[in-house]
């Protein structure tokens, strides 16, 4: 009962095969980043040139021929609206072509999904963030079981906060990791910090950041920035983990890999006595694996969809999903 | 003089003791010292928030607004009198005249440039005599900007559901500024992130 995902919501074009929780393949084809960042054209039409080959790859790795594939699913959302529908375009193909079931997966959930099931948590709260989202979810049962949003950044991500001050900085890409080798040798300057009860907000350090090049060092700037994003998103965490009185937190999504982001949630939830959970970067980064993994928990639960109901869309909310299982 | 303090609960942000002072009950609040965060952000966080807190208590307290009473202020503790009685957290039905005194409260606060940044049913407290007290001015600030109030309007709705209508009344009633502060408060609800704006669709049709 093997299920492919595709994730095609950002410059990663990944391909997963999962066959009862466990994951056979896990397959990524990604768009280098130029210094320009992500342009969406660009971006969509690398993935529909190596779409194909990223299946075919993820197939070859898992074993499994496609005729034994038993459903597909693809990122539905949030994402960029071009390259979502190349993902969206190869499922539909291929559900219509070996007349299996598709399931359109929402993104963040995919993230929280995999992370809890590979770290075996039972009753977390999660932190997701990544380039273009930052919140903090609780599973919740009314009206309808689904992920409720605690807190959640009211205006960019935390991962897209860091890319564009290193782009302000001339800074060479991967963004987030040039700039947590850069604060390495940092000194702490005061910097702007937005906390509201569980939401963070993020311009106002990023402008103030910004404003500092030139007049500061670099060092110091880049640590600065981290410091304060990190320690606003492990305060509003740490609201979050007190007022749902759990006792286990799981970090998922792309800006999960960082090192000192685990650091700091991690003496965070000793002090009260809760655990940290992570996944293995490969699940951090945007991948197929977790795309499939949810896709077979929807399979399993007895969902189905028209292949008219195989929409993409480009602001598609964690809590409007109903989980299933 | 000083009994030792005993930790009664724990919040994100301060640990909170009970304790007495020449022979009466008080609570402390001390800001925990967070070791995963830079000390320089640490303690400038901790005390600020302490002076801020301690600030907008005595401006409520003159304002006539019924608050704890600030005993002693440190660098990153505080020392109030105890209040013998429960919030209304938990629950499930507000009184119409305790709807009344929140949206008062919250008025009375405004109109003496209080933000509370918490104004919930968890941080309004009943004593034995049924006199409604506001806690927690660890989030407040000292502001006029109308985005800050709303926000209190904003977290007081949220909090009480379908009990926000008599609140919503008194407030009009009592605050001087509410014309603004409801308009941003409809302008706050449709700005959340990705979220449906059915209510703007709406008003463009009228």
């Amino acid at each position: 009962m093997a299920v492919l995902g595709i994730e095609s919501s950002a410059h990663t074009f990944g391909v997963g095969v999962i066959e009862n929780g466990k994951v056979l393949a896990n397959f990524k084809s990604m768009y280098k980043i130029s210094d320009k960042g992500l342009v969406p054209s660009k971006v969509a039409d690398f993935h529909s040139r190596n779409g194909k080959r990223a299946i075919e790859a993820a197939l070859k790795k898992s074993g499994i021929d496609i005729s034994d594939i038993k459903g597909i699913g693809y990122t539905k959302g949030p994402g960029i609206g071009s390259c979502l529908r190349t993902g969206q375009l190869a499922a539909k193909s291929i559900s219509l072509a070996y007349s299996i079931p598709i399931f359109p997966v929402n993104h963040a959930l995919a993230h929280v999904e995999i992370t809890k099931h590979i770290c075996g948590a039972k009753n977390p709260i999660a932190l997701y963030v990544s380039g273009g989202n930052s919140q903090i979810l609780a599973l919740a049962e009314n009206p309808y079981k689904h992920y409720y949003v605690l807190g959640e950044t009211f205006d960019i991500g935390v991962g897209n906060m860091i890319d564009v001050f290193a782009r302000a900085a001339k800074l060479k890409p991967a963004w987030g990791s040039t700039v947590a080798r850069i604060a390495e040798s940092g000194k702490y300057i005061q910097m702007p910090y937005t906390v509201k009860g569980m939401d963070f907000t993020f311009t106002g350090l990023l402008t103030h950041a910004v404003k500092q090049i030139g007049s500061r060092k670099i060092e110091d700037i880049s640590f600065s920035i981290q410091e304060t994003a990190f320690a606003m998103l492990c305060e509003a965490t740490e609201r979050a983990l007190l007022l749902t009185r759990k006792k286990e937190l799981i970090l998922c999504g792309g800006v999960a890999q960082s090192v000192r982001l685990r650091s700091m949630l991690g003496g965070m939830c000793s002090s009260h006595n809760a655990k940290l959970h992570f996944a293995p970067d490969e699940f951090n980064a945007d991948n197929g694996a977790m795309i499939a993994f949810v896709a077979e928990k929807m399979m399993q639960s007895g969902m189905r969809f028209s292949i008219e109901d195989a929409d993409t869309d480009q602001h598609y909310r964690i809590d409007k999903v109903r989980v299933g299982w | 003089m000083v009994k030792t303090p005993k930790k009664i609960s724990e919040g994100a942000e301060a640990d909170i003791y009970e304790s007495k002072l020449f022979g009466t009950r008080c609570i402390i609040k001390q800001r925990r010292c967070k070791s995963y965060i830079p000390k320089e952000l640490d303690e400038s966080l901790r005390e600020r928030r302490t002076r801020t807190e301690a600030r907008a208590i005595i401006r409520a307290a003159h304002a006539g607004i019924p608050v704890p009473r600030l005993l002693m202020v440190g660098v990153d503790s505080i020392w109030m009198g105890a209040i013998k009685g429960d919030t209304f957290q938990g629950k499930k039905e507000i009184p119409q005249n305790a709807q009344r005194v929140f949206g008062e409260l919250l008025g009375k606060l405004h109109n003496a440039d209080i933000s509370h940044g918490d104004f919930t049913k968890a941080n309004l407290m009943s004593d034995k005599t049924g006199k409604i007290f506001v806690i927690d001015f660890g989030l407040a600030n000292i502001t006029d900007s109308y985005e800050e109030k709303a926000l209190d309007l904003l977290l007081l709705k949220r909090s009480l559901g379908k009990d926000f209508g008599g609140a919503i009344k008194a407030y009009k009633k009592t605050a001087v500024s509410y014309i603004e502060v409801c308009a941003r408060l409809s302008e706050i609800e449709l700005r959340g992130r990705y979220q449906e704006r059915t209510m703007a669709a709406e008003k463009d049709e009228e």
